[in-house]
């Protein structure tokens, strides 16, 4: 085993003892919220994968950046890796989004303004991703990928603040110090962000290094 | 109590799918460093 895969090995195991206790935290000590029961737990997953969601796009944003200032390389594969992620963390924010509103609402979408902008989010760097894996002028292609990048970031903070600029029954944690939560809830959620934080870190290594030995490949194979 | 546990499931759903398709992928890196190696091998011997 080389020096690297030690490493790989210790960061991921680091990451899924991380989130195991993280897992203790939401289940086990976490009090139970008197109104909403349960089902509030369901916020320990849910924030965090909408901060670190926001995170990736942000990246996205700066990698475009950097990218379109150095013209390198490495800059559009991390913005890449980064858009990935970001989209299945803003997936995974829609579906326990939607389960809390059927437990919370009464249903399962509602066309408030934090949900749509969220909706729109995604479509944006989903069609990002698909943009990414079409069509042919490689240089012009991830261009227009870091254009798509920079642009799209401009929903991010709309999102971020839709509830607090519009009329929205969607809760805001942040709205006032420590969020009005209790310090065992405030607990749990620090634990559940430094969680999910390490996962991020390590989804993005992993694939970033994947997609820049892919690239080196292509490259080889292309020069003959 | 089933919302929790089913919000919880779909999560770890969508990153252990996430995390077979990055496996999927390097399995496809490991197929093509292969064959660019035994290219390379050809070629070296190659009189």
């Amino acid at each position: 085993m080389t020096l690297r895969q030690h490493w790989s090995l210790l960061v991921i195991s680091v990451t899924g003892i991380m989130l195991l206790i993280s897992q203790w935290f939401i289940w086990f000590y976490a009090p139970v919220e008197a109104q909403m029961g349960l089902v509030q737990k369901i916020f320990y997953l849910h924030l965090p994968l909408a901060w670190w969601g926001f995170v990736s796009f942000f990246l996205v944003f700066i990698f475009s950046i950097l990218f379109l200032c150095r013209c390198d390389d490495n800059f559009d594969l991390l913005a890449g890796a980064a858009a990935e992620i970001g989209v299945l963390f803003c997936t995974l924010v829609l579906l326990t989004g939607i389960l809390w509103a059927k437990a919370a609402w009464n249903t399962w979408w509602t066309w408030e303004p934090r949900l749509s902008t969220t909706l729109v989010m995604w479509f944006v760097y989903s069609g990002y991703l698909v943009l990414r894996k079409s069509f042919g002028v490689e240089q012009k292609q991830k261009t227009f990928c870091a254009v798509l990048g920079i642009l799209g970031f401009l929903d991010v903070p709309l999102v971020f603040f839709s509830a607090r600029l519009w009329r929205s029954i969607h809760p805001t944690v942040m709205a006032s110090r420590q969020g009005g939560l209790p310090s065992e809830m405030w607990l749990t959620v620090l634990i559940s962000l430094l969680a999910w934080a390490g996962l991020f870190l390590t989804l993005l290594w992993l694939r970033y290094s994947q997609l820049k030995i892919a690239d080196r490949l292509d490259r080889l194979i292309s020069y003959g | 109590m089933k919302f929790l546990w089913l919000a919880n499931c779909l999560v770890w759903l969508g990153i252990c799918g996430y995390l077979f398709v990055l496996t999927k992928h390097k399995n496809r890196i490991t197929i093509r460093l292969t064959q660019i190696e035994r290219l390379g091998d050809e070629r070296n011997n190659r009189p």
